[in-house]
């Protein structure tokens, strides 16, 4: 049976001026990993650190396979972390500090016990070639996988993984994905993985939560997401090229998107109430935008701004008026900067959000778009 | 604007060859980038361009003239490195200037030029900002604006886009590659993501252990690897390897004789004539597909994880026990036991020590 293995409810922390946490909710099922998903700043860290106990919350509380554990201090928390500078002790060899957790005074296991889940640890991350190496005779993909192997050894209930992959380079940190993914499979922890990159973040997670600026925006899978955006960061933080953010104006019953000369008609648009002469932003996902190298009835005309190879596929960028769109098209598209394409924006598909607080705005009397 | 030549160029570090005969023509206005894992020799190749690093032996020339000898100050490169290096004091403005001002260009000249470059690289609204407090982003712009105002011959990029979020980097990405197109300025990028390198360059240049592994377009790289390295380094996720084992009837999957796989005779007689018996399939994730029933060249496989990302549903198989990724479309239908087809136009062969075999 599947229960809330971390709930957190109105977390917030301030340091100094800057208001960090603004009220973060999360709720983690056993077993799930959930990706937590925002910009350098976003207050990524410092949800960990409370969930740790590192920093104390000014409000909320935090609980733990049903226990609150808000003024628990860390080290009877029974969380296993993994931060971005993964912190091994220098002096001792890569068996030592795996199994450092094993020996500290809360959690002290017998040797026989130690060496086995040292083994363990170390044959699946593969580095059970390194266990008598000193950590500085080792390269920075060993040592992050040290620093998860010895968060592993412990088997806590909670894992909190904090960019640990963002320090390596590419190719360590999709085989270190796959890894990570592989022992999630087989031994089914319940992790927390916080990252800027969407698509390390989407290799991984079930469940994506989107964070700005100390606030959660969206919690859900990535299904979820695509089909009920709830903010236009969402859109700017979710996709591979991400959401095209359009600004438009309405009028006479019209939303014109600038520097695109098909306007359409308000009716069409699954919003109500918007202000004749205000203004909103038109969200789309570049699978939605229609983008053609010949002309045809509903397309516009545009210039391409750049291309971009991304191996089995390609991305365009189209600009027009003070509006951009991104879009992957098949390989055999031939295409080059400065080229004439054509662009079908349709308004069945448009997310509308409101132009200054970003929020989506909906069908119905009480969510109308005026500002 | 210059044309670029490196010829059997060779650093030596100690006993290391750093860069170990590299031998290299940039064409006027190409976008060169130089990629590979760490220690591959790659920014000690740039770091010679610049004249940062002197060369052991080999030469360099720019538009048929040798610079090898040359200070850094006497040849003219612009160099942007990964950590912005604006002056925190000037404004954006002061800091494009600064080297026109150092060269002594006319302040009327300096005018001319700043407004073109704030228009070429849409900075016109930060120009009277201080470095501190811009988005990096746009400080990056400002540090490449400030590189290229003086019309160097070439521009050299020391992984600038390493040290930003995912967020800008692919938003610098995009422009990076707008501004060298429109400027038409032979430039040389380092990095070691292979993305990077796919989404800039007109030629990639693969580096592995100071040598040159494979130069070419990113689609001949990523199409048509030069050995099993390549292979593996380029591509997101990364290619398959399947090992094979050769019998006298022809190829199968290692340890299941019943898994049998077609290749073209190039492949098969390339194997025997070295004498091989185990050799290895190389496909790309997207390229697999799932077979609906049985017949020539379909694989049953086990359906080990399968998760939506982005767009795309990533699967994992077991193929007699070896693990096979596949990207499928999100539609597609999963069940614990599979099919897989791999198409033979998509099939790569490499002997065990990552030669391709056959054709290429």
């Amino acid at each position: 049976m599947s229960q809330i293995m971390l709930a957190v409810q109105g977390l917030k922390k301030r340091f100094g001026s800057k208001l960090a946490l603004d009220g973060i909710d999360v709720a983690v099922m056993e077993g799930e990993v959930l990706g937590l998903l925002g910009p350098t700043g976003a207050g990524k860290t410092t949800t960990l650190r409370c969930i740790s106990g590192l920093h104390k919350p000014d409000a909320g509380k935090i609980w733990l396979a049903g226990e609150e554990v808000t003024r628990d201090s860390p080290m009877v928390r029974d969380i296993a972390v993994v931060f971005e500078g993964f912190n091994l002790l220098p002096t001792l060899s890569v068996y030592d500090n795996i199994a450092f957790p094993l020996r500290s005074p809360h959690y002290r296991e017998d040797e026989t016990e130690v060496q086995l889940r040292v083994m363990r640890a170390a044959a699946d991350l593969r580095i059970d070639h390194l266990l008598n190496r000193r950590t500085d005779q080792i390269s920075g993909g060993e040592g992050q996988r040290v620093a998860v192997a010895r968060a592993l050894v412990r088997r806590p209930k909670l894992f909190l993984l904090d960019e640990p992959l963002s320090a390596l380079d590419l190719k360590l940190r999709e085989a270190l994905q796959s890894e990570l993914r592989d022992m999630h499979r087989r031994r089914g922890q319940t992790l927390v993985y916080a990252s800027h990159d969407f698509l390390s973040t989407a290799a991984i997670a079930s469940r994506i939560a989107v964070i700005d600026m100390g606030r959660l925006l969206q919690i859900g899978t990535l299904a979820e997401i695509y089909a009920d955006p709830l903010h236009r960061r969402v859109g700017e933080l979710v996709g591979s090229p991400s959401m095209a953010l359009l600004e438009a104006k309405v009028r006479d019953q019209t939303v014109t998107i600038d520097g695109y000369p098909i306007p359409w008609r308000l009716s069409t648009l699954r919003v109500a109430g918007l202000v004749n002469g205000g203004s909103v932003t038109i969200g789309l996902w570049p699978e939605d935008i229609g983008f053609s190298t010949q002309s045809a009835p509903d397309f516009a005309s545009a210039t391409l701004w750049a291309t971009d190879f991304r191996g089995k596929d390609q991305a365009v960028e189209v600009r027009f008026g003070m509006n951009r769109v991104r879009k992957v098209v098949p390989t055999d598209f031939r295409l080059a900067q400065g080229d004439p394409c054509f662009l079908h924006l349709d308004p069945a598909k448009a997310f509308v959000f409101a132009s200054s607080s970003g929020s989506r705005l909906r069908p119905g009397p009480d969510r109308c778009g005026r500002e | 604007m210059a044309k670029v030549e490196l010829d059997r160029l060779t650093v030596q570090f100690g006993d290391v060859a750093a860069v170990d005969g590299i031998s290299l023509v940039l064409n006027q206005g190409e976008f060169i980038v130089l990629l590979g894992p760490s220690g591959c020799g790659k920014t000690t190749a740039l770091r010679s361009i610049a004249g940062l690093q002197h060369a052991s032996s080999g030469e360099i020339r720019f538009d048929g003239k040798p610079v090898t000898g040359l200070s850094p100050a006497k040849r003219n490169v612009a160099m942007v490195f990964q950590f912005v290096s604006l002056y925190p004091h000037l404004t954006v403005r002061q800091n494009v200037a600064f080297p026109l001002r150092a060269k002594g260009v006319s302040s009327h000249e300096i005018g001319k030029k700043i407004e073109w470059i704030a228009k070429v690289f849409a900075i016109g609204d930060i120009l009277d900002r201080y470095p501190v407090g811009l988005p990096p982003g746009s400080r990056q712009k400002a540090a490449l604006a400030r590189a290229v105002v003086r019309d160097p011959d070439v521009l050299l990029l020391d992984e600038p886009l390493s040290a930003v979020d995912e967020q800008y980097r692919e938003e610098m990405r995009w422009e990076l590659r707008h501004l060298q197109k429109e400027l038409g300025i032979t430039t040389v990028h380092v990095t070691h993501d292979q993305r990077e390198a796919m989404s800039l360059a007109d030629r990639v240049v693969l580096m592995r252990a100071g040598r040159i592994v494979q130069v070419g377009p990113p689609a001949a790289l990523f199409n048509d690897p030069a050995d099993r390295f390549a292979a593996f380094f380029i591509g997101s996720p990364g290619m398959n390897f399947i090992d094979l084992t050769l019998a006298t009837d022809g190829l199968h999957v290692a340890a299941d004789q019943t898994l049998r796989v077609s290749a073209p005779n190039s492949v098969l007689e390339c194997a025997r004539a070295a004498g091989l018996n185990q050799i290895v399939l190389g496909i790309r994730p997207h390229m697999v597909e799932l077979a609906s029933e049985e017949g020539r060249g379909v694989l049953s496989a086990k359906l080990l994880d399968a998760a939506l990302v982005g767009r795309d549903l990533q699967a994992q198989f077991a193929l007699a026990g070896q693990a096979i990724n596949v990207v499928l479309p999100p539609e597609a239908e999963l069940r614990d036991e599979r099919r897989l087809r791999l198409p033979p136009a998509h099939c790569l062969f490499f002997a065990p020590d990552g030669t391709r075999l056959g054709e290429r």
